[in-house]
Protein backbone atom coordinates (compact mmCIF):
# COMPACT_ATOMS: atom_id res chain seq x y z
CA UNK A 1 0.00 0.00 0.00
CA UNK A 2 1.55 3.33 -0.99
CA UNK A 3 2.17 6.12 1.46
CA UNK A 4 1.50 9.76 0.50
CA UNK A 5 5.15 10.43 1.34
CA UNK A 6 6.35 7.53 -0.77
CA UNK A 7 7.84 7.62 -4.25
CA UNK A 8 5.46 8.45 -7.13
CA UNK A 9 6.13 4.99 -8.54
CA UNK A 10 4.03 3.43 -5.76
CA UNK A 11 1.00 5.42 -6.88
CA UNK A 12 1.62 4.42 -10.47
CA UNK A 13 1.44 0.76 -9.46
CA UNK A 14 -1.71 1.36 -7.43
CA UNK A 15 -3.28 3.13 -10.39
CA UNK A 16 -2.31 0.22 -12.65
CA UNK A 17 -4.27 -2.14 -10.42
CA UNK A 18 -7.23 0.24 -10.37
CA UNK A 19 -7.29 0.36 -14.18
CA UNK A 20 -7.54 -3.44 -14.29
CA UNK A 21 -10.62 -3.27 -12.07
CA UNK A 22 -9.02 -4.34 -8.78
CA UNK A 23 -11.63 -3.25 -6.27
CA UNK A 24 -9.35 -3.36 -3.21
CA UNK A 25 -6.88 -1.08 -5.03
CA UNK A 26 -9.79 1.25 -5.78
CA UNK A 27 -10.68 1.42 -2.09
CA UNK A 28 -7.09 2.19 -1.17
CA UNK A 29 -6.97 4.96 -3.73
CA UNK A 30 -10.23 6.42 -2.44
CA UNK A 31 -8.85 6.41 1.11
CA UNK A 32 -5.81 8.33 -0.09
CA UNK A 33 -7.63 10.85 -2.27
CA UNK A 34 -10.62 11.44 0.04
CA UNK A 35 -8.91 13.84 2.47
CA UNK A 36 -7.26 15.81 -0.36
CA UNK A 37 -10.53 16.20 -2.25
CA UNK A 38 -12.42 17.27 0.84
CA UNK A 39 -9.65 19.74 1.63
CA UNK A 40 -9.82 21.30 -1.83
CA UNK A 41 -13.62 21.51 -1.86
CA UNK A 42 -13.79 23.01 1.63
CA UNK A 43 -11.16 25.54 0.72
CA UNK A 44 -12.75 26.79 -2.49
CA UNK A 45 -16.51 26.42 -2.09
CA UNK A 46 -19.21 27.54 0.34
CA UNK A 47 -20.42 24.82 2.77
CA UNK A 48 -23.83 24.43 1.08
CA UNK A 49 -22.04 23.10 -2.04
CA UNK A 50 -19.49 20.82 -0.35
CA UNK A 51 -21.39 17.59 -0.72
CA UNK A 52 -22.37 18.11 -4.38
CA UNK A 53 -18.94 19.32 -5.43
CA UNK A 54 -17.18 16.45 -3.68
CA UNK A 55 -19.33 13.98 -5.60
CA UNK A 56 -18.71 15.90 -8.85
CA UNK A 57 -14.97 15.64 -8.35
CA UNK A 58 -15.18 11.90 -7.67
CA UNK A 59 -17.28 11.37 -10.79
CA UNK A 60 -14.80 13.39 -12.84
CA UNK A 61 -11.82 11.40 -11.54
CA UNK A 62 -13.48 8.02 -12.05
CA UNK A 63 -15.06 8.62 -15.47
CA UNK A 64 -13.92 6.44 -18.37
CA UNK A 65 -11.88 4.15 -16.16
CA UNK A 66 -10.08 7.01 -14.37
CA UNK A 67 -9.12 8.69 -17.64
CA UNK A 68 -8.09 11.89 -15.88
CA UNK A 69 -5.80 10.06 -13.47
CA UNK A 70 -4.19 8.26 -16.39
CA UNK A 71 -2.93 11.64 -17.60
CA UNK A 72 -0.59 11.92 -14.64
CA UNK A 73 2.89 11.64 -16.15
CA UNK A 74 4.72 10.81 -12.94
CA UNK A 75 6.39 14.21 -12.81
CA UNK A 76 5.65 15.71 -9.44
CA UNK A 77 3.61 14.15 -6.66
CA UNK A 78 0.47 12.26 -7.61
CA UNK A 79 -1.52 13.92 -4.83
CA UNK A 80 -0.43 17.31 -6.16
CA UNK A 81 -1.79 16.36 -9.57
CA UNK A 82 -5.09 15.26 -8.03
CA UNK A 83 -5.17 18.50 -6.05
CA UNK A 84 -4.93 20.57 -9.25
CA UNK A 85 -7.53 18.47 -11.07
CA UNK A 86 -9.94 18.73 -8.14
CA UNK A 87 -9.41 22.48 -7.79
CA UNK A 88 -9.98 23.09 -11.50
CA UNK A 89 -13.14 21.01 -11.42
CA UNK A 90 -14.43 22.95 -8.42
CA UNK A 91 -13.65 26.24 -10.15
CA UNK A 92 -15.40 25.13 -13.33
CA UNK A 93 -18.48 24.10 -11.38
CA UNK A 94 -18.55 27.35 -9.42
CA UNK A 95 -18.15 29.40 -12.60
CA UNK A 96 -21.09 27.58 -14.16
CA UNK A 97 -23.43 28.39 -11.28
CA UNK A 98 -26.12 30.95 -12.09
CA UNK A 99 -25.54 34.33 -10.44
CA UNK A 100 -27.58 34.82 -7.25
CA UNK A 101 -30.93 36.42 -7.91
CA UNK A 102 -31.18 38.18 -4.53
CA UNK A 103 -30.73 41.97 -4.47
CA UNK A 104 -27.23 42.96 -3.49
CA UNK A 105 -28.30 44.86 -0.37
CA UNK A 106 -29.76 41.61 1.04
CA UNK A 107 -26.69 39.55 0.24
CA UNK A 108 -24.55 38.41 3.18
CA UNK A 109 -21.09 39.86 3.66
CA UNK A 110 -18.28 38.17 1.80
CA UNK A 111 -16.52 35.59 3.98
CA UNK A 112 -13.25 36.70 5.53
CA UNK A 113 -10.51 35.16 3.35
CA UNK A 114 -8.23 35.08 6.39
CA UNK A 115 -10.43 32.43 8.01
CA UNK A 116 -11.09 33.63 11.58
CA UNK A 117 -11.41 30.04 12.79
CA UNK A 118 -7.90 29.27 11.60
CA UNK A 119 -6.60 32.47 13.22
CA UNK A 120 -8.00 31.36 16.59
CA UNK A 121 -6.52 27.88 16.17
CA UNK A 122 -3.11 29.38 15.36
CA UNK A 123 -3.30 31.67 18.38
CA UNK A 124 -4.08 28.69 20.57
CA UNK A 125 -1.27 26.65 19.06
CA UNK A 126 1.25 29.45 19.62
CA UNK A 127 0.16 29.63 23.24
CA UNK A 128 0.46 25.84 23.70
CA UNK A 129 3.99 25.93 22.28
CA UNK A 130 4.97 28.88 24.48
CA UNK A 131 3.81 27.05 27.62
CA UNK A 132 5.48 23.80 26.61
CA UNK A 133 8.72 25.63 25.89
CA UNK A 134 8.66 27.16 29.36
CA UNK A 135 8.55 23.68 30.88
CA UNK A 136 11.73 22.52 29.11
CA UNK A 137 15.15 22.46 30.75
CA UNK A 138 17.23 25.67 30.36
CA UNK A 139 19.61 23.88 27.95
CA UNK A 140 16.77 22.78 25.71
CA UNK A 141 15.07 26.18 25.90
CA UNK A 142 18.29 27.87 24.90
CA UNK A 143 19.05 25.66 21.94
CA UNK A 144 15.48 26.01 20.63
CA UNK A 145 15.72 29.78 21.05
CA UNK A 146 19.01 29.93 19.15
CA UNK A 147 17.79 27.72 16.33
CA UNK A 148 14.21 28.88 15.82
CA UNK A 149 13.92 32.38 17.25
CA UNK A 150 17.30 33.63 16.08
CA UNK A 151 17.43 31.34 13.03
CA UNK A 152 21.06 30.34 13.61
CA UNK A 153 22.67 27.41 11.79
CA UNK A 154 24.05 24.40 13.67
CA UNK A 155 27.57 25.75 13.13
CA UNK A 156 26.67 29.16 14.57
CA UNK A 157 24.92 27.57 17.54
CA UNK A 158 28.00 25.41 18.22
CA UNK A 159 30.23 28.51 18.21
CA UNK A 160 27.87 30.40 20.45
CA UNK A 161 27.76 27.55 22.99
CA UNK A 162 31.46 26.71 22.61
CA UNK A 163 30.52 23.20 21.59
CA UNK A 164 30.96 21.07 18.48
CA UNK A 165 28.33 20.66 15.75
CA UNK A 166 28.18 17.01 16.83
CA UNK A 167 26.60 18.25 20.06
CA UNK A 168 24.03 20.54 18.43
CA UNK A 169 22.15 18.03 16.22
CA UNK A 170 21.36 15.41 18.91
CA UNK A 171 20.62 18.03 21.60
CA UNK A 172 18.28 19.93 19.32
CA UNK A 173 16.55 16.69 18.29
CA UNK A 174 16.03 15.77 21.95
CA UNK A 175 14.82 19.27 22.80
CA UNK A 176 12.25 19.23 20.00
CA UNK A 177 11.15 15.74 20.93
CA UNK A 178 10.57 16.87 24.52
CA UNK A 179 8.70 19.93 23.29
CA UNK A 180 6.51 17.80 21.07
CA UNK A 181 5.77 15.49 23.99
CA UNK A 182 4.88 18.38 26.29
CA UNK A 183 2.51 19.90 23.76
CA UNK A 184 0.88 16.55 23.14
CA UNK A 185 0.51 15.75 26.84
CA UNK A 186 -1.18 18.96 27.84
CA UNK A 187 -2.90 20.21 24.72
CA UNK A 188 -3.98 17.15 22.71
CA UNK A 189 -7.66 17.77 23.48
CA UNK A 190 -7.69 21.15 21.76
CA UNK A 191 -5.00 20.77 19.10
CA UNK A 192 -7.62 19.72 16.56
CA UNK A 193 -6.18 19.04 13.12
CA UNK A 194 -2.74 20.25 14.20
CA UNK A 195 -2.40 17.29 16.55
CA UNK A 196 -1.02 15.17 13.73
CA UNK A 197 2.26 17.10 13.85
CA UNK A 198 2.67 16.50 17.56
CA UNK A 199 1.25 13.03 18.11
CA UNK A 200 3.07 10.89 15.57
CA UNK A 201 3.67 8.07 18.08
CA UNK A 202 -0.05 7.55 18.53
CA UNK B 1 26.80 9.75 21.13
CA UNK B 2 24.59 7.04 19.66
CA UNK B 3 21.84 7.64 17.19
CA UNK B 4 18.40 8.50 18.49
CA UNK B 5 16.36 5.93 16.62
CA UNK B 6 12.78 6.05 17.80
CA UNK B 7 10.34 5.52 14.95
CA UNK B 8 12.38 3.42 12.58
CA UNK B 9 14.48 6.37 11.40
CA UNK B 10 17.23 8.49 12.88
CA UNK B 11 15.63 11.56 14.44
CA UNK B 12 18.93 13.41 14.67
CA UNK B 13 19.48 12.92 10.97
CA UNK B 14 15.98 14.28 10.27
CA UNK B 15 16.78 17.46 12.22
CA UNK B 16 20.15 17.78 10.50
CA UNK B 17 18.56 17.33 7.09
CA UNK B 18 15.87 19.88 7.90
CA UNK B 19 18.42 22.46 9.04
CA UNK B 20 20.85 21.82 6.19
CA UNK B 21 23.50 20.52 8.60
CA UNK B 22 24.13 17.45 6.40
CA UNK B 23 24.18 17.09 2.66
CA UNK B 24 21.37 14.77 1.57
CA UNK B 25 23.63 13.54 -1.24
CA UNK B 26 25.91 11.88 1.32
CA UNK B 27 23.24 10.32 3.53
CA UNK B 28 21.03 8.92 0.77
CA UNK B 29 17.27 9.21 0.17
CA UNK B 30 14.71 8.88 2.94
CA UNK B 31 11.97 6.31 2.97
CA UNK B 32 8.29 7.29 3.30
CA UNK B 33 8.34 7.34 7.11
CA UNK B 34 11.45 9.45 7.11
CA UNK B 35 9.93 11.93 4.66
CA UNK B 36 6.83 12.18 6.82
CA UNK B 37 9.01 12.82 9.89
CA UNK B 38 10.92 15.46 7.93
CA UNK B 39 7.65 17.18 7.00
CA UNK B 40 6.56 17.16 10.65
CA UNK B 41 9.95 18.47 11.79
CA UNK B 42 9.67 21.33 9.30
CA UNK B 43 6.14 22.10 10.48
CA UNK B 44 7.28 22.17 14.10
CA UNK B 45 10.13 24.51 13.18
CA UNK B 46 7.69 26.84 11.47
CA UNK B 47 5.21 26.64 14.36
CA UNK B 48 8.03 27.70 16.68
CA UNK B 49 8.33 30.96 14.73
CA UNK B 50 4.71 31.96 15.47
CA UNK B 51 4.56 35.23 17.40
CA UNK B 52 3.03 35.00 20.85
CA UNK B 53 -0.28 36.46 22.01
CA UNK B 54 -2.95 38.02 19.81
CA UNK B 55 -0.46 38.51 17.00
CA UNK B 56 -0.18 34.77 16.46
CA UNK B 57 -3.58 34.48 14.84
CA UNK B 58 -3.37 37.45 12.57
CA UNK B 59 0.27 37.40 11.53
CA UNK B 60 0.44 37.24 7.77
CA UNK B 61 -3.13 38.39 7.12
CA UNK B 62 -3.62 38.80 3.41
CA UNK B 63 0.10 38.41 2.81
CA UNK B 64 0.19 34.76 1.82
CA UNK B 65 -0.26 33.97 -1.85
CA UNK B 66 1.72 30.75 -1.96
CA UNK B 67 0.12 28.24 -4.28
CA UNK B 68 -1.21 25.19 -2.48
CA UNK B 69 0.52 22.81 -4.89
CA UNK B 70 3.81 24.36 -3.87
CA UNK B 71 2.96 23.90 -0.21
CA UNK B 72 2.14 20.28 -0.99
CA UNK B 73 5.46 19.83 -2.79
CA UNK B 74 7.17 21.40 0.23
CA UNK B 75 5.61 18.85 2.58
CA UNK B 76 6.46 15.97 0.26
CA UNK B 77 10.07 17.20 0.00
CA UNK B 78 9.80 17.73 -3.74
CA UNK B 79 11.12 21.31 -3.90
CA UNK B 80 14.70 22.25 -4.76
CA UNK B 81 16.87 23.39 -1.83
CA UNK B 82 16.89 26.98 -3.07
CA UNK B 83 13.11 27.18 -3.52
CA UNK B 84 12.49 25.48 -0.19
CA UNK B 85 14.71 27.96 1.67
CA UNK B 86 13.02 30.86 -0.09
CA UNK B 87 9.58 29.52 0.82
CA UNK B 88 10.54 28.89 4.43
CA UNK B 89 11.83 32.41 4.84
CA UNK B 90 8.69 33.87 3.32
CA UNK B 91 6.36 31.99 5.67
CA UNK B 92 8.32 32.13 8.92
CA UNK B 93 6.02 33.66 11.51
CA UNK B 94 3.15 33.84 9.01
CA UNK B 95 0.26 32.24 10.90
CA UNK B 96 -1.98 31.97 7.88
CA UNK B 97 0.59 30.19 5.72
CA UNK B 98 1.65 27.89 8.56
CA UNK B 99 -1.99 27.11 9.30
CA UNK B 100 -2.58 26.23 5.64
CA UNK B 101 0.45 23.96 5.70
CA UNK B 102 -0.76 22.18 8.81
CA UNK B 103 -4.24 21.66 7.37
CA UNK B 104 -2.67 20.30 4.21
CA UNK B 105 -0.52 17.94 6.26
CA UNK B 106 -3.72 16.54 7.77
CA UNK B 107 -5.07 15.88 4.29
CA UNK B 108 -2.03 13.71 3.58
CA UNK B 109 -3.19 11.08 6.01
CA UNK B 110 -5.27 8.42 4.25
CA UNK B 111 -8.61 7.98 5.98
CA UNK B 112 -10.98 5.11 5.43
CA UNK B 113 -14.17 7.03 4.89
CA UNK B 114 -17.21 5.26 3.49
CA UNK B 115 -18.77 8.55 2.43
CA UNK B 116 -16.05 9.00 -0.15
CA UNK B 117 -16.66 5.55 -1.57
CA UNK B 118 -20.17 6.24 -2.74
CA UNK B 119 -19.33 7.84 -6.08
CA UNK B 120 -16.43 5.60 -7.10
CA UNK B 121 -18.54 2.57 -6.18
CA UNK B 122 -21.37 3.86 -8.30
CA UNK B 123 -19.04 4.68 -11.18
CA UNK B 124 -17.37 1.26 -10.95
CA UNK B 125 -20.74 -0.48 -10.83
CA UNK B 126 -22.01 1.42 -13.83
CA UNK B 127 -19.04 0.42 -15.96
CA UNK B 128 -19.15 -3.10 -17.28
CA UNK B 129 -15.78 -4.79 -17.43
CA UNK B 130 -15.53 -7.41 -20.10
CA UNK B 131 -12.70 -9.59 -21.21
CA UNK B 132 -12.10 -10.11 -24.92
CA UNK B 133 -10.14 -12.67 -26.87
CA UNK B 134 -6.69 -13.23 -25.39
CA UNK B 135 -3.86 -13.08 -27.94
CA UNK B 136 -0.31 -14.28 -28.23
CA UNK B 137 2.07 -11.98 -30.08
CA UNK B 138 5.46 -12.81 -31.53
CA UNK B 139 8.06 -10.86 -33.41
CA UNK B 140 8.85 -12.18 -36.88
CA UNK B 141 11.35 -10.09 -38.82
CA UNK B 142 10.10 -6.54 -38.84
CA UNK B 143 6.53 -7.48 -38.07
CA UNK B 144 4.46 -8.68 -35.17
CA UNK B 145 2.29 -11.75 -35.61
CA UNK B 146 -0.79 -12.66 -33.60
CA UNK B 147 -2.78 -15.73 -32.75
CA UNK B 148 -5.62 -16.47 -30.41
CA UNK B 149 -4.54 -17.68 -27.05
CA UNK B 150 -6.36 -20.74 -25.83
CA UNK B 151 -7.51 -20.50 -22.21
CA UNK B 152 -5.04 -22.36 -20.05
CA UNK B 153 -5.07 -23.32 -16.43
CA UNK B 154 -2.57 -21.28 -14.43
CA UNK B 155 -0.47 -23.59 -12.25
CA UNK B 156 -0.12 -22.46 -8.65
CA UNK B 157 -0.02 -23.80 -5.10
CA UNK B 158 -3.69 -23.03 -4.48
CA UNK B 159 -5.06 -23.89 -7.92
CA UNK B 160 -6.10 -27.45 -7.02
CA UNK B 161 -7.81 -26.47 -3.76
CA UNK B 162 -9.62 -23.54 -5.37
CA UNK B 163 -10.89 -25.67 -8.24
CA UNK B 164 -12.01 -28.47 -5.92
CA UNK B 165 -13.95 -25.93 -3.90
CA UNK B 166 -15.48 -24.47 -7.03
CA UNK B 167 -16.42 -27.90 -8.36
CA UNK B 168 -18.03 -28.81 -5.03
CA UNK B 169 -20.33 -25.87 -5.55
CA UNK B 170 -20.76 -26.54 -9.25
CA UNK B 171 -21.64 -30.19 -8.66
CA UNK B 172 -24.73 -29.41 -6.63
CA UNK B 173 -27.97 -30.54 -8.24
CA UNK B 174 -28.85 -26.91 -9.09
CA UNK B 175 -26.35 -26.63 -11.89
CA UNK B 176 -23.27 -28.30 -13.23
CA UNK B 177 -24.19 -31.93 -12.68
CA UNK B 178 -22.28 -34.10 -15.15
CA UNK B 179 -20.08 -31.18 -16.14
CA UNK B 180 -18.83 -30.84 -12.58
CA UNK B 181 -18.17 -34.59 -12.30
CA UNK B 182 -16.27 -34.60 -15.57
CA UNK B 183 -14.17 -31.66 -14.46
CA UNK B 184 -13.44 -33.33 -11.14
CA UNK B 185 -12.03 -36.41 -12.89
CA UNK B 186 -9.91 -34.22 -15.14
CA UNK B 187 -8.68 -32.18 -12.19
CA UNK B 188 -7.58 -35.31 -10.32
CA UNK B 189 -5.61 -36.42 -13.39
CA UNK B 190 -4.18 -32.87 -13.79
CA UNK B 191 -2.92 -32.89 -10.22
CA UNK B 192 -1.26 -36.30 -10.68
CA UNK B 193 0.40 -35.15 -13.90
CA UNK B 194 1.58 -31.91 -12.26
CA UNK B 195 3.35 -33.89 -9.57
CA UNK B 196 4.75 -36.35 -12.12
CA UNK B 197 6.12 -33.58 -14.31
CA UNK B 198 8.23 -32.27 -11.43
CA UNK B 199 9.97 -35.61 -10.91
CA UNK B 200 13.27 -36.28 -12.68
CA UNK B 201 12.04 -39.66 -14.01
CA UNK B 202 8.94 -38.15 -15.64
CA UNK B 203 8.07 -39.91 -18.91
CA UNK B 204 8.31 -38.18 -22.29
CA UNK B 205 5.22 -36.31 -23.29
CA UNK B 206 3.96 -35.60 -19.76
CA UNK B 207 4.27 -31.85 -20.35
CA UNK B 208 2.27 -32.03 -23.54
CA UNK B 209 -0.42 -34.19 -21.89
CA UNK B 210 -0.51 -31.71 -18.99
CA UNK B 211 -1.00 -28.80 -21.35
CA UNK B 212 -3.79 -30.54 -23.26
CA UNK B 213 -5.53 -31.44 -20.04
CA UNK B 214 -5.12 -27.87 -18.79
CA UNK B 215 -6.77 -26.55 -21.94
CA UNK B 216 -9.68 -28.98 -21.68
CA UNK B 217 -10.13 -28.14 -18.03
CA UNK B 218 -10.13 -24.43 -18.83
CA UNK B 219 -12.85 -25.07 -21.45
CA UNK B 220 -14.97 -26.89 -18.89
CA UNK B 221 -14.51 -24.02 -16.43
CA UNK B 222 -15.76 -21.56 -19.04
CA UNK B 223 -18.77 -23.77 -19.70
CA UNK B 224 -19.43 -23.87 -15.96
CA UNK B 225 -19.19 -20.11 -15.82
CA UNK B 226 -21.69 -19.80 -18.64
CA UNK B 227 -24.01 -22.25 -16.85
CA UNK B 228 -23.76 -20.27 -13.62
CA UNK B 229 -24.34 -16.99 -15.50
CA UNK B 230 -27.49 -18.42 -17.02
CA UNK B 231 -28.64 -19.51 -13.59
CA UNK B 232 -27.80 -16.10 -12.13
CA UNK B 233 -29.74 -14.35 -14.89
CA UNK B 234 -32.75 -16.59 -14.35
CA UNK B 235 -32.73 -15.94 -10.60
CA UNK B 236 -32.29 -12.21 -11.23
CA UNK B 237 -35.21 -12.12 -13.65
CA UNK B 238 -37.37 -14.01 -11.16
CA UNK B 239 -36.42 -11.56 -8.41
CA UNK B 240 -37.29 -8.62 -10.64
CA UNK B 241 -40.66 -10.19 -11.40
CA UNK B 242 -41.48 -11.00 -7.81
CA UNK B 243 -39.71 -8.47 -5.55
CA UNK B 244 -40.14 -4.72 -5.45
CA UNK B 245 -37.37 -2.10 -5.32
CA UNK B 246 -34.46 -4.36 -6.19
CA UNK B 247 -31.20 -2.38 -6.44
CA UNK B 248 -29.46 -2.51 -9.85
CA UNK B 249 -26.54 -4.87 -9.97
CA UNK B 250 -24.32 -6.41 -12.56
CA UNK B 251 -21.54 -8.90 -12.67
CA UNK B 252 -18.27 -7.00 -12.38
CA UNK B 253 -16.43 -9.00 -15.00
CA UNK B 254 -17.80 -10.90 -17.91
CA UNK B 255 -16.01 -13.05 -20.38
CA UNK B 256 -16.91 -12.87 -24.01
CA UNK B 257 -16.04 -16.12 -25.74
CA UNK B 258 -14.21 -15.82 -29.04
CA UNK B 259 -16.83 -17.92 -30.77
CA UNK B 260 -19.47 -15.27 -30.07
CA UNK B 261 -17.54 -12.46 -31.74
CA UNK B 262 -19.45 -10.54 -34.37
CA UNK B 263 -18.68 -10.27 -38.05
CA UNK B 264 -15.62 -8.35 -39.19
CA UNK B 265 -16.12 -4.69 -40.07
CA UNK B 266 -12.77 -4.46 -41.84
CA UNK B 267 -12.30 -5.28 -45.55
CA UNK B 268 -12.77 -8.94 -46.39
CA UNK B 269 -9.16 -9.48 -47.48
CA UNK B 270 -8.05 -9.11 -43.87
CA UNK B 271 -8.15 -12.32 -41.88
CA UNK B 272 -10.90 -12.57 -39.34
CA UNK B 273 -10.90 -14.99 -36.45
CA UNK B 274 -8.59 -17.81 -37.38
CA UNK B 275 -9.67 -21.43 -37.45
CA UNK B 276 -7.70 -23.96 -35.42
CA UNK B 277 -5.14 -25.99 -37.32
CA UNK B 278 -4.79 -29.76 -37.12
CA UNK B 279 -2.67 -29.60 -33.99
CA UNK B 280 -5.47 -27.77 -32.24
CA UNK B 281 -3.64 -24.44 -32.13
CA UNK B 282 -4.76 -21.32 -34.01
CA UNK B 283 -2.63 -20.03 -36.89
CA UNK B 284 -0.38 -16.99 -36.73
CA UNK B 285 -1.40 -13.92 -38.66
CA UNK B 286 0.17 -10.48 -39.11
CA UNK B 287 -3.12 -8.69 -38.47
CA UNK B 288 -5.79 -9.59 -35.99
CA UNK B 289 -9.28 -8.28 -35.51
CA UNK B 290 -10.70 -8.39 -32.01
CA UNK B 291 -14.31 -7.68 -31.17
CA UNK B 292 -14.74 -5.52 -28.10
CA UNK B 293 -18.42 -4.80 -27.64
CA UNK B 294 -19.33 -1.69 -29.59
CA UNK B 295 -15.88 -1.51 -31.13
CA UNK B 296 -13.74 -3.62 -33.36
CA UNK B 297 -9.98 -3.38 -32.94
CA UNK B 298 -7.64 -4.26 -35.76
CA UNK B 299 -4.21 -5.07 -34.37
CA UNK B 300 -0.95 -5.08 -36.28
CA UNK B 301 2.53 -3.99 -35.41
CA UNK B 302 6.20 -3.71 -36.09
CA UNK B 303 9.07 -5.31 -34.20
CA UNK B 304 11.85 -2.89 -35.18
CA UNK B 305 13.48 -1.21 -33.34
CA UNK B 306 11.20 -2.33 -30.51
CA UNK B 307 7.75 -3.94 -30.58
CA UNK B 308 5.06 -1.35 -31.34
CA UNK B 309 1.42 -2.35 -31.40
CA UNK B 310 -0.78 -0.40 -33.81
CA UNK B 311 -4.53 -0.41 -33.30
CA UNK B 312 -7.22 0.74 -35.73
CA UNK B 313 -10.60 1.21 -34.11
CA UNK B 314 -13.92 0.91 -35.88
CA UNK B 315 -17.21 1.67 -34.23
CA UNK B 316 -19.88 -0.95 -34.79
CA UNK B 317 -22.64 1.55 -34.09
CA UNK B 318 -22.85 5.26 -33.37
CA UNK B 319 -20.92 4.73 -30.19
CA UNK B 320 -18.14 7.00 -28.94
CA UNK B 321 -14.50 6.27 -29.67
CA UNK B 322 -12.82 4.44 -26.77
CA UNK B 323 -9.68 5.52 -24.95
CA UNK B 324 -6.87 2.99 -25.26
CA UNK B 325 -4.43 2.11 -22.51
CA UNK B 326 -1.89 -0.69 -22.31
CA UNK B 327 -1.50 -2.00 -18.78
CA UNK B 328 1.46 -4.08 -17.70
CA UNK B 329 0.54 -5.78 -14.41
CA UNK B 330 2.71 -4.69 -11.46
CA UNK B 331 4.76 -2.44 -13.76
CA UNK B 332 2.66 0.47 -14.98
CA UNK B 333 0.57 1.61 -17.93
CA UNK B 334 0.83 3.67 -21.08
CA UNK B 335 -2.04 5.60 -22.59
CA UNK B 336 -2.31 5.81 -26.37
CA UNK B 337 -3.40 8.87 -28.31
CA UNK B 338 -6.27 7.86 -30.56
CA UNK B 339 -6.31 9.93 -33.77
CA UNK B 340 -9.52 11.23 -35.30
CA UNK B 341 -9.22 8.39 -37.83
CA UNK B 342 -9.30 5.90 -34.95
CA UNK B 343 -5.66 4.82 -35.06
CA UNK B 344 -3.25 4.56 -32.16
CA UNK B 345 0.14 3.06 -31.36
CA UNK B 346 1.61 1.88 -28.13
CA UNK B 347 4.82 0.16 -27.07
CA UNK B 348 4.28 -3.53 -26.39
CA UNK B 349 6.31 -4.95 -23.49
CA UNK B 350 7.59 -8.51 -23.38
CA UNK B 351 5.39 -10.81 -21.32
CA UNK B 352 1.86 -10.27 -20.10
CA UNK B 353 0.02 -7.03 -20.72
CA UNK B 354 -3.56 -5.95 -21.21
CA UNK B 355 -5.00 -3.61 -23.80
CA UNK B 356 -7.93 -1.63 -22.38
CA UNK B 357 -10.59 -0.09 -24.60
CA UNK B 358 -12.41 2.30 -22.27
CA UNK B 359 -15.71 4.02 -22.86
CA UNK B 360 -18.33 5.68 -20.68
CA UNK B 361 -20.31 2.51 -20.09
CA UNK B 362 -17.90 -0.36 -20.56
CA UNK B 363 -14.26 -1.31 -20.44
CA UNK B 364 -12.92 -4.12 -22.59
CA UNK B 365 -9.79 -5.93 -21.52
CA UNK B 366 -7.78 -7.72 -24.21
CA UNK B 367 -5.08 -9.89 -22.60
CA UNK B 368 -1.86 -9.99 -24.63
CA UNK B 369 1.37 -11.86 -24.21
CA UNK B 370 4.45 -10.94 -26.23
CA UNK B 371 6.53 -14.08 -26.50
CA UNK B 372 10.25 -13.66 -26.23
CA UNK B 373 12.71 -15.51 -28.42
CA UNK B 374 10.18 -17.61 -30.35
Amino acid sequence: MPDPFDNPEEYRLLLTSVLKGDWSAERTLVDHLGPIIRHVVHQHAPPRLWEDLTQDVWTHLWARNCRVLQRWTGEGPFLGFVWVVARNKVWDKLAALPPPAAPIEDAPDIADPDDPELNVEMMQLAECIRRAKARLSPTHQEIIHLRHDLDLSHQEIAEKLSRTTGYVGPTLARAEDKLRERVWETCRDHLGTFGITFGRDE
Amino acid sequence: MGKNIKNGFDEVEIIQRRDGAVDAKFVGPLNARGRRALADARLLALALTLPAGQNAGTAGRGGDDTDETELLAYLLDELSDARRNELEHSIRGNARAIGRLMKLRTALNPVADKRGLHRPELAARNILRRTGQALEVREVGKKLEFRERHPQLRPGPKTGAMLNDLLDRASTPIFGGDLGQEARGMLARWEVLTRTAKQPQAYDGVDSELQQLGRRLADVLLELEEASNQLARTIRRTIFDTVDAVPPRDLPIRTAGASKAGASVFPAKLPGLSEPTEDGLPVWSDTKEVQAGAWSLLLEGSGVPSPILSVTIRRLDQNEMPDLTLVQPNRGFETANVSSAGTASVRLPVGDSMLLAQGEKEVWQIPLILLWGK
